[in-house]
This record gives structure tokens, sequence and C-alpha cells, in this order.
């Protein structure tokens, strides 16, 4: 066994000339979980696609569980579960069935294949629905089921690709009970998520991806001491906003304005005082002050210095050039020798 | 926590899991609408048309029970092959496809579990539509030998028309408009062919077009594989014929096939 279950080096990836991935590099230790942040279309599944065999890369390095995914994909394959951003299932065999088609492809005898398709059915409390046909499961039961899927025979390294979203808190909630289970058993996980609090739940290590690129690294806590664990934020009325944020300035480097709410990362609790009594001082008026968790958003705005206003990946990808330096995601000279040419 | 892990590699798999998927391509077959596409609609049109047009080419002195049941067979050739490349753009749909492509299944499988399903499903219309053009006076006069051919044509006529479906349904991956999209071709080439009519019943400078059509010249190939006397000349033009068919489309399958994700 390798040191790293996953290793990526300088990935790149394009469609139609637009890149989605530029040059990204990390690692995930064998046996740990590393979560995959970034907003719509910054190119989780990209990713995703090219470790999984899925996406031939356009250039970099990528090797699974000590395989090269170029050249052996075949290895590879036999050493992954997968689970997509969207159900990969038959629509029309029940769920049972489903569980024994992939366990037979995967070359397990009949009774063998039956067995473990009934112990996942139960393990994902999909019993009472197992000779159902899927197209009437619902969208959790869906989800569920296609992640018994890609575990009917156990793998070293297992992808999931936004598991939870689409789902309620409780089902939520198994599923990460699932997932750190499936860790506790010695697997090697990529989890890609939009949510920081799902990352800081189950990840040992954070990887923060923006426009194709990583803009941060490190554990969950090492993400959020970032943008100061927790933010202030502070509603002020139109006519002293523009005066409240100036004064906010001084407080921090980093105020973020959405609409009548201004924004401010902290670092202690006592802060929101700090911040409530400099703003009476200068005889600004405000509606409220209050202490809450860091955004996803926000996590971004301290990350990249900007709000992540737009939710098109396309239009982020374009001017991501131009207007983001990550601070984290300085690229080597010379690794991605395409890309200066390109634009 | 892993057992060594056997990737797809080998005859043995190649022909183990092609076996797997093409028992599950026939259970989307055998649902109760399949089951009435298959088998009414084929009686339907044997004795629909008998009706229609029988006492009409009788009176021409054409046996229409034993001219109609090989265009039935062609006809239902192209539904095998369209309904095949509706299912390739459904599993593209649904993901099904995706998952295969990152499980250790042989590549070659996912292709073989289509030929053999639709191999099956071929076979089960060919005899359906003979015994009940059996019914309607529908003969095999050439022997045993000549019955063969005649099945194995028609099914080969229809892989090689599922391998050009499967090519449209996988790069597609929208299986209702790969239905409707495929309907066209087969609908045009069904009417210009001598499927329904004689080639002479055509106006004389639509005749060769007719005559020469790949439609034409199997379907007047599996009447001579009926016939007292088969024309060895007739089949080899059927074949030569199919065998253009399966190359062309053969090729941009699995072009596609590389590409389609
Ligand atoms: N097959 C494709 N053809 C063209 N462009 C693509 C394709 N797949 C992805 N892209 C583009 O690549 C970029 C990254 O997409 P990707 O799906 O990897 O993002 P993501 O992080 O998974 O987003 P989401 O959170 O919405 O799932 C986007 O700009 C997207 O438009
Ligand atoms: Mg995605």
């Amino acid at each position: 066994m390798t040191q790293w279950g996953i290793e990526v080096e300088h990935l790149r990836k394009e469609f139609d000339g637009k890149p989605a991935v530029r040059d990204v590099s990390f690692t995930v230790g064998a046996g740990t979980l590393l979560g995959l942040l970034g907003p719509n279309g910054s190119g989780k599944t990209t990713i995703i696609n090219c470790l999984t065999t899925v996406l031939t890369p356009d250039g970099g390095r990528l090797l699974v569980d000590g395989c090269d995914v170029t050249g052996a994909p075949e290895q590879v394959r036999a050493r992954i579960a997968v689970t997509g951003q969207f159900a990969a299932l038959d629509e029309v065999l029940s769920g049972r069935d489903n569980l024994m088609l992939f366990g037979r492809l995967l070359r397990l005898p009949k009774r063998q294949a039956r067995q473990r398709a009934d112990e996942l059915l139960d393990r994902f409390a999909l019993g009472d629905a197992a000779d159902k046909p899927v197209k009437a499961y619902s969208g959790g039961m869906r989800r569920r089921l296609d992640l018994a899927a890609s575990l009917v025979v156990p793998r070293p390294v297992v992808f999931l690709d936004e598991p939870t979203t689409g789902l309620d808190p409780r089902s939520r909630e198994e599923l990460w009970q699932t997932i750190r289970q499936l860790r506790d058993d010695g697997a090697t996980i990529l989890l890609t998520s939009q949510y920081l609090e799902e990352v800081d739940r189950l990840a040992d290590r954070v990887v923060v991806i923006d426009a194709g690129r990583v803009i941060a690294e490190g554990t969950g806590d090492e993400l959020k001491g970032r943008v100061g664990g927790q933010v202030c934020e502070v509603t002020v009325p139109e006519p002293n906003r523009a005066a409240a944020r100036e004064a906010l300035r001084a407080f921090s480097g980093e105020v973020a304005e959405h609409g009548e709410h201004l924004v401010v990362p902290v670092s202690r609790p006592a802060q929101l005082v700090e911040i409530v009594r400099l703003l009476d001082d200068r005889g600004i008026e405000i509606d409220d002050a209050a202490l809450r968790k860091p955004t996803l958003d926000e996590v971004f705005f301290a990350l990249t210095g900007r709000a992540d206003e737009t939710a098109d990946g396309d239009e982020r990808a374009a001017d991501g050039d131009a207007g983001t330096t990550g601070r984290d995601g300085e690229r080597p000279a010379g690794a991605v020798p395409a890309e200066g040419a390109r634009s | 926590m892993t057992a060594a892990a056997g990737t797809e590699a080998g005859l043995g798999n190649l022909v183990a899991q092609g076996a797997v998927l093409a028992g599950r391509n026939l259970r989307h077959r055998a649902t109760v609408e399949m089951a009435v596409m298959f088998v009414v609609f084929p009686l339907i049109f044997v004795f629909g048309f008998l009706l229609l047009f029988g006492r009409l080419f009788d009176a021409r002195g054409l046996d229409y029970g034993q001219f109609l049941p090989p265009a039935i067979v062609a006809q239902w050739m192209f539904t095998v092959a369209n309904t095949s490349g509706a299912a390739s753009a459904a599993d593209r749909a649904s993901g099904m496809y995706r998952r295969c492509l990152v499980m250790p299944v042989n590549r070659g499988a996912i292709a073989l579990g289509r030929i053999a399903s639709e191999a099956v499903g071929a076979f089960v219309a060919v005899v359906v539509i003979s015994l009940t053009g059996h019914l309607a006076g529908f003969r095999f006069h050439g022997g045993v030998l000549a019955a063969c051919g005649f099945v194995a044509l028609a099914v080969a006529f229809a892989l090689a028309l599922t391998a050009g479906t499967t090519a449209v349904g996988l790069s597609s991956g929208d299986p209702a408009a790969v239905a409707t999209l495929l309907n066209l071709p087969y609908l045009a080439l069904i009417m210009l062919s001598t499927a329904f009519v004689p080639a002479d019943a055509f106006p004389g400078w639509l005749e060769p077009v007719i005559r020469n059509s790949p439609v034409s010249v199997v379907i007047d190939a599996l009447r001579s594989l009926a016939s007292a006397s088969p024309s060895w000349v007739e089949v080899r033009g059927a074949v030569v014929w199919v065998a253009v068919l399966a190359v062309v489309f053969g090729v941009a399958a699995s072009r596609v096939f590389r590409r389609a994700r």
C-alpha cells in the first residue's frame, strides 16, 4: 500500500478550449477523507471524472491507489467505487435487481450477489422499496441506492460527488454516518461538496477550488481560522451604509456587502462589542449586529478577495486569469505552457 | 479491507459481463408494452395488410400471403434497431452507461451485450412473424437450410441497423428525440421499397432506385429464401448490402462509443 490513496499533480482539463481545471495538485493520504470544496462550475466533477477514467486529462499526472490513471485505467477501475453527482441506475429494474446487476457485473456468483444486495438494502434502509422499480423512488432513496450500488464490492478508494445534495437533514446525517464508517473501515475517500459544514464534519483535510484552481488547502479549522472562525453581520439602513463600511474597513480589510448587510470576519466573539462601540463612537446608526458562522460565500470571499456573486462557472472561468490570484494556488512556472498561449 | 481487485481484461470477463448485460437489456424488452409491440403489432400488420390488399393482389395473380411476411420481418428488424437506439440513449440519460464506464466492465462486453440482446429480440420477432404468416398461408418452400438462411439474414440485417441506431442513441442521450428521429429514415426506406408493393408499381424513373435500395434487396432476398427455388444471386446482393451497412455503421458506432460519456 502506498502512502497516498490519491495523487493529483498539475491536472489540466479543458472543454472546447475553455479551461475547466487549470493546474490542480493535491494528495489524499491513504485511509483519509479529503473534502473538495467549491462553488458551481469550479471543476469538482471534472476532477472526479478525470480520476475515475471517464475523461482523459489534457495534462498532469494522476495516481489512484498507486496506479496511473491514464497509463493503467483498468487497474484504476478495479480499485475504485464511484458515486456520481447524479444517480446512475437502471430506472426500469427494482432496487434489488440493480444491486444484483452490479454484483453480477463485478463477477459475484448469483447467490452472493443476492446476499450482498439484501445486506446493502438493509443498511441503506431500502428494504421496503427493494422490489419497486427505481423510477418510483424518491430523490433521497435514489441517492442512497446509488451509493449502495457503488459499494457492492468494497474498494480501497471511494469517490463521492456531492453525495448529500437533495437529501433531507435526517438522511444527510445518516449518510454522513455511512461515509464515516467507510473511512473507519480503511477506505481513502474523495468527497466533493458545496457545503462548508459537510466537509467540516467529515473531512480530515479540505481543498478549496474556484474557477478550476486550488485556492486554499488545510484542515477545516485552519480554513475557518482564515475567515476568523466567525463573522459579524451588521445591518445598516441606507444613508449610513457607506460610512459604516468605511469604519469597518479600519477593523478588517475584508468587508463584504450583501444588500443591507455588511459582513466582517472576526477572530474573537468580543470583537462584536468592539464593532458596535466603534460604530457608535462615530455616530453611525445600525439596525442590528450579530455573530454567525461564515457561509461558503464568505469563505470564498475571504480566500479570493471577491464575493462569489456569479453562479456561472463559465463567466468566472473566463475572467479568472485576470481577476483572481489564489493565495495558495500559485502555479509552478512552466507547469501549464498551453494556458498563456490560449488566452 | 479489499480483496485483490480483478480487472476487466480477458475473454472471461467479455463473455460473462456481456451475458449479464444482454440479460439486463432483454429484461427491458420483457415489459408489457414491449411484448405488445413485438407480438401483437406483427399480427395486426400481417392480417391487416392481407385484409386490405390480399384480394387486390390475388386478382393480379400475386400470392400476397407469401409476399407480405418477409416485408413485415424487415419492418420489424427496423423496430428492433430503433428501440435499441432509444435504449442506448436512455442508458446515457440515466447514467447507467457511465456507471459501466467507471466499473471494471470490459468495454467489449457493453457492445456484446447489446449485440446479443438485439439478436435475441430480432430472432423472436422473426419467429413470431413467420408463425403468424403461416396462418395466412406463408410457407418456407425452399427447405430447412433456406429457412435458416432467412432467419440469419433477417437477424444480420437487424444487427447492422442496430449499429447505426446505437451510434445515434449514444451520441444523443435523449431517448424520445432518438425514437422520433429514427422513425424518419425507417418510414422513408420502407415506403420507398418493395416491402408492400412490387417494384413495377412505382413510376418508371423511380424503379431502379426502389429495386436497389438496401431494404428492397434484403426483402427480395428474404422472399427468395422462402420460395421454392432460392436465388443465390439475390441472396448474395443482400449479404453484400448488410455487410456494407454493418461496416459503415459499425465504424460510426465504435467512434461514438469511444467518445460518449
Ligand atoms: N462536458 C462538458 N462540456 C463542456 N463544458 C463542460 C463539460 N463539463 C463541464 N464543463 C464546464 O467545466 C466547468 C467545470 O464544471 P464541473 O462540472 O467540473 O463543475 P462542478 O464544480 O462539478 O460544478 P457543480 O457544483 O455545479 O457540480 C464548468 O464551467 C462547466 O461549464
Ligand atoms: Mg459537479
